[in-house]
């Protein structure tokens, strides 16, 4: 009896217990499933893709990434903060009060600082130093500096701290060069080793595409170091040089200064990362006169050697109108008016065209359009309604003042008069490469066709004439057929233009019959002359001898 | 016939823990050797990336040019033009 009683109580004992582990595991597996489900072995790590490079057109490098560390400290390591301190300052140099502000003892982790270079963690790491560890991380590395950081801009953080581009390419472009992360799930034992048996799962990302662009770093190094000169010879606040094949509209270099170091774009003012070449408006001045001349010659209203009586300063609205020197030749061929840039000469050749024609031509050359050339930032300008037309700006317009465009708009009509007269998109870059394998080239567009093949003719040689006869000595490369056209436009301010202040502008393109590239020289107020004769053209021919020898073009005769 | 069930019983199950021994310490091996392959790749990246910049760095034109500079190579100013070229031509 006693026997059975014992058994019944131990089994009675062990059915409690069964029952008590049966309502836990319930309470776990069901009830308070959320709480208590977690693997603690299962690692998930977030695969960074690499960020794409940027090439020029002869797969030189001109962004491409570097490894670089954040250097962090673990204070609950650390023995002695002073000693700790000293040690990490004499490699860093950041300042040891700097430091102790930083390092918080109460903390677990605590960041010291970001893009330390492999070679600045190899010291580091050989202090031996207790409570100090390194992340590895990706920076962008310029191997030629600032030698076109407004076109390629710079790479920030966005609001959740992830790498984000600005400006220029890096900004345009800031989707296909981030690729897309990927995601590794890794069950590891206790020492942090994988548990191949475990789960080992991966969702494979995709590295950035890397830019091949039409730019060419031989080219761009010459007209930077051009612009330089011209910059401190001429005392300009601004300046900027564009360079393009005019057939295609390929930028072959795009330089501005103030400019700025894409590595440390922290320390400059935001208004250097803006690219006045397609986000600043300005008049362009005698450089338009082209564009109105072949507008003229492509409605036949105009010859090239028909006759026009120079006599005198013209009245157009209750305004004055002169030539830049206030002197008149008389009787002149119209060619003759470009090369001595006639304002008087175009207002007739305006009035010949006529109003409604002048502003359907201003409309095609793309005044008040953006060009959709491929770099974050671009303005479009503004084509005031007819509505809002006097006669006298009908008058200015034929000469380049009382109208605004962006420097890319300008070189994109002016490509228009020597390239058979088509209006191209311009771009920079010439093919997005995956890392795959796949390539996608992007090519020339015509956006539509505004002159003849006649009138391009006609206008290239008028503006060979126009540098073959100018009054001003260019030191010009002989027995090279050079075609352009030299701006002066006054500065509009408050209502009235400013006669000190100028923006003095070169264009012009070689060889004339086949021209190989067309070149944009700006200067904003230079000091030494107000003039483009006597400052951008001087900066458009230095940089031209270097080009036709680089191109190997051989001279005409 | 018994004993001969038992027997082949013991013998699978004994069979069966020495293969789980064997692959279990095997996997083991395969994970720490995968750990240091991994780290010898990110080792070789980082060195592969630092070579590549350096090389990029070395043949920028900016180094070119602070070191033909240096070593006295200055720029020719401009091509010699030849207006009348023909004992050029004759050779």
């Amino acid at each position: 009896m006693h026997k059975h009683n014992r058994l019944f109580l131990l089994s009675l004992f062990f059915s409690v217990l069964l029952c008590l582990i049966i309502v836990r595991l319930f309470y776990i597996q069901i009830l308070a499933a959320d709480t208590f489900f977690s693997n603690n072995y299962l690692h998930t790590v977030r695969i960074t893709p690499d960020r794409g490079s940027i090439y020029d057109r002869n797969n030189e490098p001109l962004v491409i990434n570097r490894t670089d560390y954040l250097a962090f400290a673990s204070p609950k390591d650390i023995k002695d903060k002073d000693i700790y301190i000293k040690k990490i300052d004499s490699i860093l140099k950041i300042g040891e009060a700097t430091l102790s502000s930083r390092i918080d003892m109460e903390k677990v982790w605590v960041p010291i600082q970001a893009g330390i270079t492999e070679d600045k963690k190899r010291e580091l790491a050989s202090l031996n130093l207790r409570g100090i560890g390194f992340e590895k991380g990706q920076a962008r590395f310029y191997p030629e500096s600032s030698l076109a950081a407004q076109l390629l801009g710079f790479v920030g953080k966005d609001n959740e701290g992830d790498p984000t581009g600005y400006f220029g390419l890096e900004g345009y472009y800031s989707r296909d060069l981030s690729g897309l992360p990927g995601l590794f799930k890794s069950e590891l034992d206790v020492i942090g080793k994988p548990i191949f048996v475990g789960v080992q799962d991966m969702i494979n990302g995709e590295n950035g595409r890397d830019l091949k662009l039409n730019l060419d770093k031989v080219v761009q190094r010459i007209a930077k170091s051009k612009l330089e000169l011209g910059m401190g010879k001429y005392g300009a606040r601004e300046g900027c040089i564009i360079i393009a094949d005019p057939h295609t509209l390929e930028i072959i270099a795009l330089t501005c200064l103030p400019d700025f170091d894409p590595d440390e774009y922290y320390k400059f003012s935001q208004e250097n990362f803006t690219n006045p070449t397609i986000s600043a408006l300005y008049e362009p001045g005698s450089i338009f006169k082209p564009l109105i001349m072949a507008a003229a010659l492509n409605e036949s209203v105009i010859t090239p050697d028909e006759k026009f009586n120079e006599s005198g300063a013209v009245h157009e609205g209750g305004y004055t109108i002169k030539t830049w020197d206030d002197t008149y030749e008389g009787v002149i061929t119209l060619t003759r008016a470009l090369e001595k840039s006639s304002n008087v000469a175009m207002v007739h050749v305006g009035k010949k065209l006529g109003n409604e024609k002048l502003l359907t031509y201003l409309s095609k050359f793309g005044i008040g359009e953006n060009t959709n050339i491929d770099l974050q930032g671009e303005i479009s300008g503004f084509l005031k309604p007819k509505s809002q037309w006097y006669s006298i700006d009908y008058a200015t317009a034929t000469f380049g003042q009382g109208i605004t465009i962006t420097p890319i708009q300008m070189i994109r009509a002016f490509s228009a008069l020597i390239n058979g007269g088509y209006i191209m998109e311009p771009h920079v870059v010439g093919e997005i490469d995956s890392k795959n394998g796949e390539k996608k080239h992007i090519a020339p567009k015509i956006v539509r066709r505004i002159f003849s093949e006649k009138t391009s003719f006609q206008i290239r040689s008028m503006l060979q004439k126009t540098v073959e006869h100018a009054e001003a000595k260019w030191d010009r490369p002989k027995g090279y057929a050079i075609g352009g056209k030299t701006g002066t436009a006054q500065i509009p301010l408050a209502g009235h233009y400013d006669s000190s202040k100028t923006i003095a502008s070169f264009i012009g393109f070689a060889p004339t019959d086949n021209p190989k590239f067309v070149a944009l020289v700006i200067y904003k107020e230079p000091k030494s002359s107000p003039w483009g004769s006597e400052t951008a053209a001087p900066t458009f021919f230095e940089m031209v001898k270097e080009l036709l020898v680089y191109y190997n073009i051989e001279p005409a005769n | 016939m018994k004993i001969g069930t038992k027997s082949v019983l013991f013998i699978g199950i004994l069979i069966l823990l020495v293969t789980n021994i064997v692959l279990f310490a095997k996997g083991i091996v395969m994970a720490d050797t995968a750990q240091k392959i991994q780290i010898t790749i990110e080792r070789l990246k980082i060195e592969n990336n630092q070579l590549q910049t350096k090389l990029y760095s070395s043949s920028s034109l900016d180094k070119l040019d602070k070191t033909a500079q240096s070593l006295g190579f200055t720029k020719i100013a401009s091509p010699l033009y030849l207006e009348n070229p023909r004992y050029a031509q004759a050779q």
